[in-house]
């Protein structure tokens, strides 16, 4: 897994307007999981996935800009989960789309 | 983002809906987290912030332009029916024909902000000062690139001529100009294959605003009152 050289923005973008006006009579709160989480166990090098032709060049995926390094998921894929989390070089992380 | 809190990883999972948006959940406190911003919105946890990352689209080509070793996460939990849904989902979505939101997410929505239509694509940029909305329509009649400023720094908002998806980085460039599907800056960059270049033609380290492609009304219910990047 190669480190992503780029600078990494850590937006700590509380915004207390939204947390001040949540309207929980609006809101739809369940206390289980509505879709399967994605939980990463395995990942495979993108490039051996391309040779072995189970994706293509032009196969939409999601780019997980990490601080503990850029992880992809197949769009296609991702979006029945929603949610997807693992490890990476030791630390925790999660996509949601 | 980084599922921590207070130095504890938290287990979350979608658990609810709000804004016609997906509200996370954790199983350790039972509170309800916006998806985007990583800000704990309901329960124990409530006004606690998540670190959060660039989340971002691009296709398989361009993603190993940039990231030559980057690994990838393969799904093998998902039944046939939801493999069938998702793969005609996605395009639908990203299409001028999306149906969405569906009515039960429209039943979470607030008061829209009607500068825009509500199902209007675009990029959505923003920083913990400035919130802005790029509507794809917007780019597209910029052909496909500018260059605007974010706070004290510039940004280059532009569709990649090989996906056709927007996106938006740091850049100290003024001018651009496009040379087939190449983008070159005034600051001598390149920008060609999903690869940025210098001056010598070494690649260079792309920086990414926190950015989504998303619909108007979920970028403007979750950043009431957000700039709309006006030509």
């Amino acid at each position: 897994m190669s480190n992503v050289n780029s600078e990494i923005e850590q937006q700590n973008n509380q915004s207390q307007e939204s947390i001040n006006t949540f309207d929980v009579n609006r809101a739809m709160l369940r206390d289980k999981d509505i879709f399967a989480s994605f939980h990463v166990k395995t990942t495979y090098p993108l490039q051996e996935t391309l040779d072995r032709g189970e994706v293509r060049g032009k196969t939409p995926i999601l780019v997980m800009n990490h601080e503990a390094g850029a992880l992809t998921f197949l769009t296609h894929q991702i979006n029945p989960h929603h949610l997807a989390y693992g490890e990476m070089a030791g630390k925790p992380w999660m996509v949601i789309f | 983002m980084t599922p921590v809190v207070n130095g504890k990883t938290h287990r979350f999972g979608v658990r609810g809906l709000y804004n016609g948006l997906l509200l996370m959940g954790d199983y350790e406190t039972g509170s309800y987290w916006d998806h985007i911003t990583g800000t704990c919105l309901h329960g124990p946890l409530k006004g606690y912030q998540l670190e959060i990352y660039p989340l971002l689209h691009m296709n398989v080509a361009q993603a190993l332009a940039q990231w030559p070793e980057v690994h990838v996460a393969l799904s093998s939990e998902l039944n046939l029916i939801q493999r069938l849904l998702s793969f005609f989902m996605v395009p639908l979505y990203r299409s001028k024909w999306a149906i969405f939101p569906p009515v039960v997410f429209k039943k979470t929505m607030g008061k829209e902000d009607t500068r825009r239509k509500r199902m209007d694509l675009g990029l959505g940029v923003w920083t913990k000062a400035t919130h802005r909305f790029y509507p794809l329509e917007m780019l597209h009649k910029q052909r496909g690139a500018l260059i605007d400023e974010l706070d004290d720094r510039r940004i280059l908002v532009y569709i990649d001529p090989t996906s056709n998806i927007p996106a938006a980085i740091y850049t100290n460039a003024i001018q651009y100009a496009w040379h087939n599907e190449e983008l070159k800056l005034d600051n001598g960059e390149i920008f060609r294959g999903g690869k940025l270049y210098n001056t010598q033609g070494v690649t260079q380290a792309v920086v990414y605003p926190m950015q989504m492609l998303t619909r108007w009304y979920g970028f403007a219910l979750t950043f009431p009152g957000c700039q709309l990047y006006q030509a």
